[in-house]
């Protein structure tokens, strides 16, 4: 039985009146209980009330058993995980068994701690518990128990393994070089599916961005915008890939200050040659994939459709344009034309209608003399008449403007003068002026 | 599923505080605008603008009768009467808030918490920087079920989601750590705050906690304090210049906001200066006032604070060597007279804790923030009714001689309750002998030391006047074991346990030979 606490206290002797050994006497119950609110703050609560509900009358415990079984199981569960399932592990195959810890730059960590499937995909949980299972299978002191004493190679394998996968820096830099990745680039002229041969490399390729998520390939049906943007996230694509792990000499082993830079300068050269290659293979392979890609293809055709139709549509406005406007210009001289032609008809109108004018007029002024200006027959007009008459006629001539009214004046004349009286009737047409 | 984020809120009269759980698992107090830890309890209308807190507070000495405070108290408690001096409250309990002179609003107790713990809500918010899914309040001890409600209605109408309603001492007892380790004990839980004193005794058993007995008075206060120190210095300004400041209300109200300042820096140095520009006549006033000085000036106002802790004890059935702990919390307790004060009631050996909280003003809210956390965490539900238990009404244990009784299963422990104990075994006994006996307090007050005696006394009766009087005497034997051990042994073990039906279970081991006889106390009602 496990005791709450231990007091510091001893009992006293038994006094006479006490029962014989290995008996029992009841004396009385206890009080009385109360009644007590419980404030509702604490862990506590819900264990209590958990165990108000047991009615086992064999339970002998009170809720705080209840609060301990409680965080015990939980602790438990987290631990459950670590139980070793054989069925799950992955093979120990014998060239793992035999790794020498001294090469552990060339061992496959992740193989060594079982991980050979998830690899960069492993949570530190996973490493963890992996490393767990692992230690508890390769222990030297549990190999010692069995007979085998100063095992401990593969043990040393799986520390460093460990130390490696669990110190996030080293292993970026492991994940960059993983050996059982590949980092093929596959050609421009791709033979078969564009998506199932580019798609997967992508993906491959994407885990070294910084920025995630990284943009998929997609399929026939991505819209423009996407496939453009993933051709821009790739062409500047940021890597934290780095290749320190490939350093032929280490820093620290020892030596004086120079050398130390001279080692560091020299792994820095390489790293940045390393980087370089490794920036031009994805550059190649987002070429490649530019070239191979069908869409990229659809987009072109697209483009110069448009620009076509657009230089087409162009052209046939500017045609349009320029016959409109020859027609334009064409209705204009015509209406010129016309209003030329009016004008020279109205011209010619008016000459003639003041030619005409003209002509009755010198006609009155002639018929007057040919009628010796209108004086009796026989007689000869004396320079008076002559003048009293050509003041008539040309105060007739100023009044009328038309040649008709000169033509009705002259017939009226020449009438009158026939009839003997023509003095009177140029009077009258004076007159009536 | 999401994380949730839940926060602890001291909802208080004078002053509120809200805090959360870190990614540490530490409280952490949220500042307000201000940069305040704590904020006043005021409201505060002027032209549009409404104002909270310590710029509300500002408002009274200028705005007054535009200014709320008390609201709190006044949550469906149908209490009309408020702070004289502030807004007025009218017939139906509202405050008639007068604003630009003229403009009257009124406002209901309700609608002014709705807009004040909305407020808080929006600084908690605004500094955890996503929607608030839940809070746990504290409310008074002395609240009742309608208060309670009503301040529950306040809190779901300014948006904020109540997970708990708990009271203040079991908040503060939370954070002093009796509700997460499984120890027994009885601590006394003494809270000032800015308008009253609240005394509650707390029984925790096995991390269970419950409230046995309180007192309160609204004498000893933050308020309280104030009005001394306003006293002393309108006393001392009156000397000065012939103006009597207490008869001005809003000199008076501009004193005791300075002298608030003052009270705060004599808890941490040992004086302290008060200056008012302009307090009375265009007259400034700038004093100093040392700590003793205001030690002298308090004690006359502790007395009410010790009659309430003897009241508690009292009520509760406890002496004050039973108790184990006392915590204080609220604001004033921070005063060192008040500390000494109240430690004075106690024996030597009491230990009186303030190390909750970086202050004691947060203690309440950083409690209720823990509590918050663990229903966050799934490590705490909040139970569905009010807890009831059954608790013992005497301590239950081993009886060690006539007048000498050991306690193991402690009062106030919420059945059903186990416990066991490894006891030594006096040398050279075949037998071991076990008495089970129920206890009861012993109340007797303390012996003082009479100096005069001393001299009289034999060396003999003084160490017995000395000796520590036991905390419980048996009172009733229950039942006796006897144990045969075949050979002597050094320890036996004995568990004890009281089901919920009242019967009691008692076995003797002997650990290494794996002899036990048990006895079985069936209940009878007596």
């Amino acid at each position: 039985m496990t005791v709450d606490t231990s007091l510091e206290i001893t009992l006293c002797a038994a006094p006479a009146s006490a029962p014989a050994a290995g008996e029992v006497k009841i004396h009385g119950s206890i009080s009385a209980t109360q009644e007590c609110e419980l404030s509702p703050v604490g862990a506590y609560v819900q264990h209590y009330l958990r165990r108000l509900e047991n009615k086992d009358a064999n339970d002998k415990s009170d809720h705080l058993k209840a609060h301990a079984d409680h965080t015990a199981a939980e602790a438990a569960k987290a631990l459950g995980d670590l139980s070793m399932d054989d069925e799950e592990d992955e093979e120990e195959t014998d060239d793992l068994l035999e790794l020498d810890p001294k090469d552990w730059k060339e061992q496959d960590h992740y193989a060594v701690l079982g991980l050979s499937k998830l690899r960069y995909r492993a949570t530190l949980d996973d490493i963890i518990k992996s490393h767990r299972k692992k230690v508890l299978r390769h222990h030297p002191d549990k190999k010692a128990a069995q007979g085998h004493h100063n095992d401990d190679g593969f043990f040393k394998c799986i520390q460093k393994a460990f130390d490696i996968l669990t110190d996030s820096v080293r292993r970026r830099q492991w994940d960059s070089v993983d050996p059982a990745i590949s980092s093929d680039v596959p050609s421009g002229k791709v033979k078969g599916d564009f998506y199932e041969v580019f798609g997967p490399v992508f993906a491959r390729e994407a885990r070294f961005s910084n920025v995630q998520p990284a943009p998929v390939l997609g399929d026939d049906n991505t819209p423009r915008e996407d496939v453009e943007s993933f051709y821009n996230f790739w062409y500047s694509f940021d890597s934290w890939r780095s290749f320190e792990y490939l350093d032929k000499e280490d820093v620290s082993g020892g030596g004086n200050r120079d050398d130390k830079r001279w080692i560091e300068s020299k792994n820095r050269k390489e790293r940045a040659t390393r980087k370089k290659e490794d920036g031009q293979r994805v550059r190649s392979l987002v070429d490649n994939a530019l070239k191979a890609d069908p869409r990229m293809a659809r987009f072109k055709e697209e483009d110069k459709l448009k620009r076509n139709a657009k230089r087409n549509a162009l052209e046939e406005d500017a045609k349009r344009a320029a016959e409109e406007k020859k027609a334009a210009e064409e209705a204009a001289k015509k209406a010129l034309e016309n209003a030329s032609l009016q004008e020279e008809e109205l011209k010619k109108a008016r000459q003639q209608a003041h030619k005409q004018l003209k002509k009755e007029q010198r006609a009155l002024k002639v018929l007057l003399k040919t009628l010796n200006y209108l004086a009796p027959a026989g007689a000869t007009p004396s320079d008076a008449d002559i003048a009293a008459v050509s003041e008539k006629v040309d105060k007739i001539v100023a009044s009328k403007h038309d040649a008709d009214g000169l033509i009705a004046a002259r017939t009226e004349i020449e009438a009158a003068h026939a009839a003997g009286n023509g003095l009177a009737a140029l009077d009258d047409i004076v007159s009536k002026l | 599923m999401a994380q949730k984020t839940f926060i602890g809120l001291s909802f208080g009269n004078h002053n509120s505080v809200i805090a959360i759980i870190n990614k540490d698992q530490r409280a952490e107090v949220i500042a307000n605008e201000e940069g305040e830890h704590k904020t006043p309890t005021y409201l505060a209308f002027s032209g549009d603008e409404e104002f909270h807190g310590s710029q509300a507070k500002h408002q009274i000495v200028r705005n007054a009768h535009s200014t709320v405070a008390g609201f709190r108290d006044m949550l469906g408690s149908g209490v009309t009467a408020t702070a004289a001096g502030f807004a007025a409250v009218d017939a139906e309990g509202a405050f008639v808030v007068r604003t630009d002179g003229d403009r009257v609003i009124r406002v209901t107790a309700h609608e002014a918490a709705v807009r004040y713990v909305g407020r808080l809500r929006a600084t908690a918010e605004a500094y955890v920087g996503r929607a608030i899914d839940g809070a746990v309040l504290a409310v008074p001890a002395w609240f009742t079920a309608a208060q309670r409600a009503a301040v529950g209605a306040a809190c779901a109408d300014a948006g904020l989601a109540l997970l708990q309603v708990v009271t203040e001492p079991a908040a503060a007892a939370a954070q002093y750590g009796l509700a997460s380790l499984a120890r027994d004990a009885v601590a006394v839980v003494v809270d000032v705050g800015g308008s009253g004193a609240d005394v509650t005794v707390i029984a925790a058993a096995g991390g269970l906690v419950a409230e046995v007995a309180h007192a309160r008075t609204t004498a000893v206060s933050g308020d309280a304090l104030d009005t001394v120190l306003v006293r002393h210095f309108a006393a001392e300004f009156h000397r000065a210049h012939g103006i009597d400041v207490l008869a001005d209300a809003r000199a008076e109200r501009k004193l005791r906001q300075a002298v608030e300042a003052t009270k705060r820096t004599l808890s941490s140095a040992a004086s302290a200066p008060c200056a008012v520009e302009s307090l009375a006549g265009g007259l400034d006033f700038s004093s100093s006032i040392s700590r003793t000085r205001f030690d002298v000036l308090c004690a006359r106002v502790f007395a009410p604070l010790e009659a309430a802790v003897a009241d508690a004890l009292a009520a509760a059935g406890y002496a004050p060597r039973h108790v184990d702990q006392v915590l204080l919390c609220g604001g004033a307790a921070r005063v060192r007279r008040l500390q000494r004060a109240v430690a004075a009631l106690f024996p030597e050996g009491t230990l009186v804790r303030d190390d909750a909280a970086e202050e004691l003003d947060e203690v309440v809210a950083a409690g209720c923030a823990a509590q918050a956390a663990l229903l966050a965490r799934g490590l705490a539900a909040a139970p569905p009714a009010a807890l009831h238990a059954h608790v013992l009404a005497r301590p239950v244990g081993l009886r060690l001689g006539a007048d000498v009784m050991v306690p193991v299963l402690p009062r106030h422990a919420p059945l059903p309750a186990a416990r066991s104990v490894r006891v030594a075994l006096p040398a050279a006994e075949a037998r071991a002998y076990v008495a089970v006996a129920e206890g009861e307090a012993n109340l007797d007050p303390e012996l003082e030391d009479d100096e005069d005696d001393e001299e009289e006394q034999g060396e003999e009766e003084q160490a017995k006047a000395q000796a520590v009087p036991p905390r419980f005497r048996p009172a009733r034997l229950l039942a006796e074991l006897v144990l045969d051990l075949g050979a002597p042994a050094a320890h036996v073990d004995v568990a004890f346990f009281v089901a919920a039906d009242r019967t009691l279970t008692v076995t003797a081991t002997e650990p290494v030979s794996g002899k036990s006889v048990t006895a079985v106390v069936p209940f009878a009602d007596h």
